[in-house]
């Protein structure tokens, strides 16, 4: 099974499963407690149309995919301002909004249906220097942002009012936390597509939280259960010939059922109590 | 009272969420070292917007504020998540993260004072344990420790003793009085009459301000209907009233 790391595409696609753990950690623990899963989703569906529209135009997919994502972020902040309609109502309808103009961009206009699928569930086994170079310095940008907001954001996320009061600048961090997801997402896009990007940034971190006693603690577990899930995946992905990106969310998916099962088991050995007993 | 120099003076201060709206309409009243006031009022009657201005975070505010002190909010603990993953300590020392540059990791001498804040408040044995684990009386002496961890001269502190059983209120003010006797100011934010009248002073709220002075003189039959007006019931004895608390469902 290790051989097939001997391959320079796996080595490659390996390196990416090892630059995206710490951003599942970072930003995965965030997007958890201050439950911004849904819109961690829908900045990725959101870079849908951006993507499709690159290649034609020969914009960077990058870079469209990334001004898709604060497209989205602008209108979400609009229409819940503006419509006063639920934050995650207008996820939902920008989403959906999103989705819809880039199926139409892919089949109608562009005729370029053939990537669809890839631009959707990504291509692990396909990543390319550029796209380690862009994980990467993604990677960088949220570590030196999360050195000077960590604190901002535990606090904010335990108490948004009195954080306020206790002299931090909760707006200014809560703005960047929201902009590092946009930027995390795009440098998870290569390797598990639009839609899939939870598999990274939110699933790994809610399988730690169910174990998780504290927010450090939350954050090296979400890191572990990414990079195991991630090479896990590639490894399935090549034994069994199936999409990288579909096969760690389904490693994901299936890892947060049995550990969900599990966990009432362990609380009760943890309490030293045997199984069937009330506490 | 006391007749030092105040930690806190306000004057003529209105002010509200949006532009042209009064939540609190000139209010005036200078608060002294040592001295635990009591914020009366019923619900919108401006509590929470007084403490919003004086902490400078009320978007149209008009009127003078002087602090020569470091002020500190502590809030009802409902607010907080309890499902958060932190411990009392990690709570405590969130009091320290405004002192430290963005570059600087908690260090040992945050935790040190973090810790001593928790032992101020009786808790140095729980500092470990989950904050949504805690009683809500070992909760809001937790979050009174984050006050004294920023190192604040003034607290304002909104509803206490809101959802917390006798005895653990009992313990609450103690610690309440032994911070005034260490020479902070305290603005409490109360519905309870009768443990305001305990109180240094009593500042009477309802959008304006109706009183201002010690209990004795300030919580008067006339006064009380003012402050909370359909929603009091003053007894036969004058001395006793009820709050008649009236919400939407």
């Amino acid at each position: 099974m290790l051989d097939a790391f001997q391959l320079p595409f796996m080595q490659r696609a390996a390196l990416e499963v090892l630059l995206l753990a710490p951003l599942a950690a970072i930003l995965g623990t965030q997007i958890v407690l201050r439950r911004l899963a849904f819109y961690t989703h829908g900045i990725g569906s959101a870079t849908f149309p951006g993507l499709v529209v690159a290649g034609p135009a020969g914009i960077p997919p990058a870079l469209a995919a990334l001004a898709a994502g604060f497209v989205f972020a602008a209108g979400l902040e609009r229409l819940g301002r503006l419509a006063r309609i639920a934050h995650d109502a207008a996820t939902a309808l920008l989403l959906v909004g999103a989705l819809a103009i880039g199926t139409v961009l892919a089949s109608d206009v562009f005729e370029s249906g053939a990537g669809v699928d890839q631009l959707l569930f990504g291509s692990l086994l396909a990543i390319g220097d550029s796209e380690l170079a862009i994980s990467a310095a993604v990677l960088v940008l949220v570590a030196i942002t999360a050195v000077g907001l960590r604190r901002t954001w535990i606090a904010a996320g335990f108490d948004s009012d009195s954080s306020r009061a206790l002299g931090l600048r909760v707006g200014l961090a809560d703005a960047a936390l929201l902009v590092a997801i946009a930027l995390a997402v795009v440098a998870a896009l290569d390797a598990v597509g639009a839609l899939l990007v939870g598999s990274v940034l939110v699933i790994p971190a809610a399988t730690a939280r169910l174990f998780a006693r504290s927010v450090g603690s939350l954050e090296a577990l979400a890191a572990a259960v990414a990079l195991v899930e991630g090479l896990a995946g590639l490894v399935l992905a090549y034994e069994l010939d199936v999409p990288p990106g579909a096969a760690i969310a389904v490693i994901g998916g299936g890892a947060f059922a049995l550990c969900a099962l599990a966990r009432p088991a362990l609380s009760r050995l943890r309490a030293g109590r045997p199984a069937g007993r009330p506490a | 009272m006391t007749s030092a120099t105040p930690l806190l003076e306000v004057a003529g201060l209105s002010g509200g969420y949006r532009s042209g709206s009064t939540a609190i309409d000139d209010l005036s009243f200078a608060v002294e070292p040592g001295q635990k006031i009591a914020v009366l009022g019923p619900n919108g009657g401006g509590k929470t917007t007084l403490f919003r201005a004086l902490l400078g975070e009320l978007p149209e505010r008009r009127g003078e504020i002087r602090a020569s002190g470091e002020l500190a909010y502590v809030p009802q603990t409902e607010r907080s998540r309890l499902d958060y993953p932190v411990s009392a300590l990690d709570v405590a020392l969130m009091g320290t993260y405004s002192g430290l540059s963005w570059y600087r990791r908690v260090g040992s001498a945050e935790r040190e004072s973090a810790a001593g804040a928790l032992a101020r408040v009786g808790l140095a044995a729980q500092a470990a344990t989950a904050f949504g684990s805690l009683s809500g009386g070992q909760r809001q002496r937790v979050l009174i420790a984050r006050a004294l961890a920023q190192r604040a001269d003034i607290l304002l502190l909104d509803e206490p003793l809101s959802g917390v059983d006798r005895p653990s209120a009992a313990r609450v003010m103690t610690i309440l009085d032994e911070l005034r006797d260490e020479g902070r100011a305290l603005l409490v934010a109360t519905h309870d009459i009768q443990q305001a009248r305990e109180f240094d002073a009593v500042l009477c709220l309802n959008r304006e301000q109706v009183a201002f002075g010690a209990p004795r003189d300030a919580l008067s039959p006339t006064v009380l209907e003012r402050t909370y007006g359909g929603e009091l019931i003053v007894l036969d004895d004058e001395r006793r009233a009820v709050i008649v608390q009236h919400h939407a469902h």
